[in-house]
């Protein structure tokens, strides 16, 4: 009987990989195309789910003045106040588990493609030989791609793909990109506690996957600025640009202040029109 | 702090730590200890370069070590077999160097190729020597010729180096990564690189004789046989070229790479393949004559003697095979695993494998008996 590490290479790891190996082929033997080629795929499979987070996401920003009024009302009775809360939430049809259930199921998705980067650059004798048992050999098409494309070149501008950025410029794009992302979907705070939480989550966890950068392939920096942009770039189709331009810091060159940019964004419209 | 900003805190910090695990978790955190050289054996003295980092020198009867090289620090890894000639040890390496800048911490990934007196352990000499050239990681066995002794990096580039000084004589640059072994014979160098090209090499200036162009990468040290040299490609086929010409004599398809290398015996040629099967073919065409088909991928060169095939498993350990009929005489261990990724040595009636848990495991050639096992720099 199959482990689990079988079955999750079958299903999630396998079908990337030789996903991510058959789109270098296509998209010019360039890996951090492959690489740009599979986020994008993937984020348009997942499409429906990230649509909804977001969406779910914004709505509750959009309640939560009213939130803070029901805490301030019962602020005594915990029992009365998630009751309430409840009801406000069904009344607007907001799920409140819909803001993290998709990330979840997403979760095996993404650590799938770190594997299949990670497996594909094969930089050291011990990855590429497991490589060998992870391409579909027995489609002859396959075989040919794998045969006319391996090694992949993980040369790209300064990089190689395989190994860490030597000039720390992933590390610093992939700090700046996940403070945006943490900006965008972070929840207003209710309580001085919950907004120093918030604020600690929003320095520490950029920082963390910035340190990590520093240790791993830039083909995995490459994936999680990519991911990271197209998430900014639909949450802004989405909800509008304004929150986008607003969660950037004030004082930019060519950028409105932050007020003015939130006043642009289409969530603010409509609640100026309510 | 009161109770409800404790707990918040801690799960801020097990949110910061989320995708510190996941990334562990996709096993890419963290580089593992890596090599896989092939132990060798001269003169009572068995040389093997471990995954603790070290190339060792071990009495081949008892396993008592007489030396470590080098003494002071930890290689990153150990590909190449150590070659000997008159006394002198020649392995290349795989080295990290680590530098550090405030709390940023970078790797630089390196090679050299040492020569190391065989009696003592101390250095001879090592390439590049100075601190201003830089050479990437030296994958491949050497191989020595006349005063030469030759190199593969995973630059792309073969190094002829002085044999007593190391001073560089010439290079050869191909278009990618030569991960497999060089050849020697009468003269002319002989080399498989990523760039799917076998290339035959001028070994007094470097010049190409010939080049012959395959299907798929070239990993696979080349076999001299008579008149023709063996290889296999990532392209899941073993070619047989013609030595003096390079033209192809013939080929055979397997179901997936040929990492090792083919070798010859006895008209017969023996190339394991990452589709988990040894072929034995007919040496001058290529005709299949019987096959063994493991359950896991056959990854190291094969060690024919006295009519035995002595075969390395990724993770089943040793086989021995009738060379004549491919019959399996023993298997070590006969259950369980065993990693080993390097070939074995086979001599005076003994089997060594380095087992890539770092110890050395010696076996009755005849029996597959484990004689003893050792494992060196285990306590540091």
């Amino acid at each position: 009987m199959p482990g689990v590490t079988e079955i999750w290479n079958l299903v999630i790891m396998e079908p990337m990989l030789n996903l991510l190996v058959l789109l270098y082929n296509v998209l010019f033997s360039n890996f951090v195309l492959a690489i740009i080629g599979l986020t994008v795929l993937i984020r348009l499979l997942t499409f429906p789910l990230t649509q909804r987070q977001i969406t779910s996401m914004k709505a509750m920003q959009n309640l939560q003045p009213e939130i803070q009024k029901l805490q301030k009302k019962y602020a005594k009775d915990r029992e009365k106040l998630s009751a309430a809360t409840m009801e406000l939430y069904q009344q607007h049809g907001v799920n409140p588990m819909m803001g993290c259930l998709p990330m979840l199921v997403q979760m095996p998705i993404w650590i799938g493609l770190y594997q299949s980067i990670y497996q594909a650059l094969g930089s050291t004798p011990e990855q590429f030989v497991v490589l060998s048992q992870r391409l579909y050999h027995s489609i002859p098409f396959m075989h040919d791609i794998a045969a006319r494309s391996l090694p992949l070149n993980s040369r790209f501008l300064w990089l190689d793909l395989g190994r860490p950025d030597p000039w720390y410029v992933l590390p610093v794009l992939v700090v700046l990109v996940f403070w945006l992302q943490q900006k965008l979907t972070a929840q207003p705070a209710a309580d001085p506690s919950q907004a120093q939480m918030t604020n600690t989550m929003q320095v520490m966890m950029p920082l963390m996957f910035g340190v990590i950068t520093l240790q791993v392939s830039s083909g995995l920096a490459v994936y999680w600025v990519a991911s990271g942009l197209l998430q900014i770039i639909q949450q802004g189709l989405t909800t509008g640009w304004g929150d986008v331009l607003k969660a950037l810091p004030t004082g930019l060159p060519g950028l409105p202040r932050g007020e003015e940019a939130g006043k642009d964004g289409k969530a603010e419209k409509k609640r100026k029109k309510r | 702090m009161g109770k409800t900003t404790r707990k918040k805190s801690r799960q801020a910090i097990l949110l910061v730590l989320l995708p510190l695990l996941l990334v562990l978790a996709a096993g890419c955190g963290s580089q593992a200890a890596m090599g896989w050289s092939s132990p060798t054996v001269d003169e009572g003295v068995l040389y093997a370069g471990l995954k603790t980092g070290r190339l060792y020198a071990l009495d081949a009867d008892t396993g008592d070590q007489l030396w470590a090289f080098p003494a002071d620090r930890l290689l990153a890894g150990i590909y190449s077999s150590p070659v000997l000639r008159e006394q002198v040890v020649y392995f290349g390496s795989y080295e990290i160097e680590l530098s550090s800048f405030l709390i940023f911490q970078s790797q630089d990934i390196q090679g050299r190729a040492y020569a190391v007196d065989a009696s003592s352990g101390a250095e001879k000499w090592h390439f590049p020597a100075g601190s201003s050239q830089e050479t990437e990681p030296f994958m491949g066995t050497p191989a020595t010729g006349d005063d030469l002794v030759y190199f593969t990096s995973s630059d792309g580039r073969v190094y002829a180096l002085d044999i007593e000084t190391g001073v560089e004589r010439w290079s050869f640059e191909s278009g990618d990564a030569l991960w497999g072994g060089v050849v020697w014979r009468d003269g002319t160098v002989y080399v498989g690189s990523a760039d799917k090209n076998m290339y035959a090499l001028d070994g007094a200036t470097g010049d190409t004789r010939w080049s012959f162009t395959a299907g798929g990468a070239i990993y696979s040290t080349p076999c001299l046989s008579g008149d023709l040299v063996y290889f296999g490609a990532l392209d899941n086929k073993v070619y047989a070229l013609d030595a003096e010409s390079g033209e192809e004599v013939w080929t055979f398809s397997t179901q997936n790479w040929i990492w090792a290398t083919p070798v010859e015996y006895e008209n017969r040629l023996y190339a394991p393949s990452l589709d988990h099967t040894l072929y034995a073919l007919d040496a001058a065409s290529g005709t299949l004559v019987w096959d063994f088909e493991a359950v896991d991928m056959l990854a190291a060169t094969p060690v024919i003697t006295d009519g035995v095939v002595y075969i390395t498993e990724h993770k089943r350990g040793v086989h021995a095979l009738g060379a004549e009929s491919g019959n399996v005489m023993w298997s070590y261990p006969e259950e369980g695993v065993l990693v080993v990724l390097a070939a074995p040595a086979v001599v005076d009636g003994r089997v060594y494998i380095s087992g890539d848990d770092g110890k050395v495991y010696v076996l009755d050639a005849a029996t597959g008996k484990l004689e003893w096992e050792t494992a060196p720099g285990a306590s540091e």
